[in-house]
């Protein structure tokens, strides 16, 4: 059953490596992004010393660290899965001896682990170069990160799954697409750090998935917030709560593409 | 009538998300008092000047920007015999809703600014922000038209103009004075976002004056969004004349 899911990973990742001319593109534009947003939050801090927990360096490594994860935990994304609704790809899929959520998912993985290799190292490497962003200091931190960055990728792509399945019962989802994707960039962090948002906008995203996706792996990184195993015992929650969702939402979809006739 | 239900929707979308593109300025300005000496509602100034103009920008050059996709069909031929110049051809009016929500989040975010600044509509005023406004529209239109000639050479779109028009309309939300000095000659001669809206800003804001340039250098803007133009049709006509030597 597992082989069948990594291979599945395996084809989405090997299909990624085709795309060459988007990719130098799409890695222009994230440096661009990065220079961007680290000149911004160089500026503000201008005159404040600490704000939010955060002071110049670690406001600059946040900025330059979403820009290096913002491909592998994906906060705008069309994921194909409400195309394939449309189109009646999903009925073949769903014939398949495996789960479309978990299928979904495994190419997901594959997708980011692409972009791991041509998104997020080169970008890290200029970070690093530029002096935005140091290597880890503690080393046993490496791994926890790692696992971090893979559960909130987890999570933001069951997140863009469960928006897309809409597809099952609304013809036109492009106010719902739009709509999520506005929440998901705004509550992760990428905008604006977390640590920026008044206190009252902090307590109710404590409790809203976002977070998890892409602030909570930079958190780890930067060394700041509350408690690593704390964190990540909370994405790991998010990660069992999205897929239950997901997994739930499909089987009424299914039935709801059964009783059409699909 | 599910239609106007999707309707309703898609319009609640874009009103959130310009809540949210809001909040994140008012966010920022809740935990800093001021970006390089500016304020708030100098910032949403920018802001609405920006993504107005954006908005124009791609109601008028809608399809430049699917240019890419028609060459790759193979439909542009039809579109080369047809007996006047392929860009007026293809310049249809289509309505397309995010457009509209851009331009109007972009009004209001001017017209917010120019209550909360209690600008003066003096000539000067005016003429400044009239002066970025369609500099900015015409710089715009000339990076779709750039990305569509980029087609001519290459299958796969060119996402660096998007970088610069997208990136650029980001970037162009902020006093140009806080980015590196690289970031700035890029912004301001080769690519003339930053100087369009920064110049003509900073003197009706009467902020320090970057590069100390004379004053009416700002009113140079819309001559240089023109000439940025005129480059760029150059590399339009280059580029249809490549597309015809290539034996299509």
């Amino acid at each position: 059953m597992l082989s069948i899911y990594l291979a599945f990973l395996e084809v989405s990742f090997k299909r990624q490596i085709t795309y060459r001319i988007a990719n130098w593109a799409g890695l222009f534009t994230n440096a661009f992004f990065l220079f961007f947003k680290v000149a911004l939050f160089e500026a503000i801090y201008v005159g404040n010393e600490v704000v939010g927990g955060l002071n110049s360096t670690s406001a600059m490594a946040y900025a330059g660290l979403a820009q290096v994860l913002v491909m592998v935990i994906p906060q705008w994304g069309n994921i194909g899965v409400g195309e394939e609704i449309r189109s009646g790809q999903v009925a073949i899929d769903m014939c398949r001896p495996v789960n479309y959520y978990f299928l979904t998912m495994s190419k997901r993985l594959g997708i980011s682990l692409y972009y791991v290799l041509m998104r997020a190292m080169p970008l890290a490497a200029l970070g690093i170069f530029v002096g935005i962003l140091i290597p880890f200091k503690n080393l046993a931190h490496i791994p926890l990160f790692i696992i971090s960055v893979v559960m909130g990728s987890w999570i933001a792509n069951s997140y863009h799954f469960l928006v897309e399945t809409s597809a099952f019962w609304i013809e036109n989802a492009r106010g719902l697409k739009t709509l999520s994707t506005g929440i998901i960039y705004f509550l992760s962090g990428i905008i604006l750090p977390i640590n920026f948002f008044p206190v009252w906008a902090q307590n109710i995203s404590r409790f809203l998935p976002f977070e998890y996706t892409i602030n909570v792996p930079i958190q780890i990184y930067l060394g700041t917030g509350s408690n690593i195993f704390e964190l990540m015992f909370f994405q790991l929650i998010w990660c069992l709560v999205m897929s239950a969702q997901c997994i739930w939402v499909l089987s009424k979809g299914e039935n709801q593409l059964t009783v059409h006739g699909g | 009538m599910s239609y106007q239900k999707s309707y309703i929707l898609e319009l609640l979308g874009y009103f959130v998300v310009t809540g949210i593109d809001f909040a994140a300025i008012y966010f920022l300005f809740e935990s800093f008092p001021a970006v390089k000496g500016w304020s708030l509602w100098e910032i949403v100034y920018l802001y609405g000047l920006g993504s107005s103009a954006l908005a124009i920008a791609q109601l008028s050059g809608e399809v430049l920007e699917d240019m890419s996709l028609i060459i790759r069909n193979g439909e542009f031929d039809q579109v080369l015999i047809k007996p006047i110049s392929p860009l007026l051809f293809l310049m249809p009016q289509s309505f397309r809703l995010d457009r509209f929500a851009r331009l109007a989040q972009g009004v209001l975010a001017s017209g917010f600014s120019f209550y909360y600044l209690n600008i003066i509509f003096s000539w000067t005023n005016v003429a400044l922000f009239l002066c970025s406004f369609f500099s900015l529209i015409i710089i715009f239109i000339s990076l779709f038209l750039a990305n569509a000639a980029t087609s001519f050479w290459t299958i796969q779109s060119s996402e660096v103009f998007n970088a610069f028009t997208y990136g650029g309309v980001e970037m162009s939300k902020f006093p140009l004075t806080i980015y590196k000095r690289w970031m700035q000659v890029l912004f301001l001669f080769f690519i003339p976002i930053g100087f369009v809206i920064f110049f003509p800003t900073s003197i009706l804001f009467e902020k320090e004056n970057l590069l100390n340039f004379p004053k009416f250098s700002a009113f140079l803007s819309p001559f240089i969004a023109i000439a940025f133009f005129g480059v760029i049709w150059v590399y339009w006509r280059v580029g249809i004349r490549h597309y015809q030597s290539t034996g299509s």
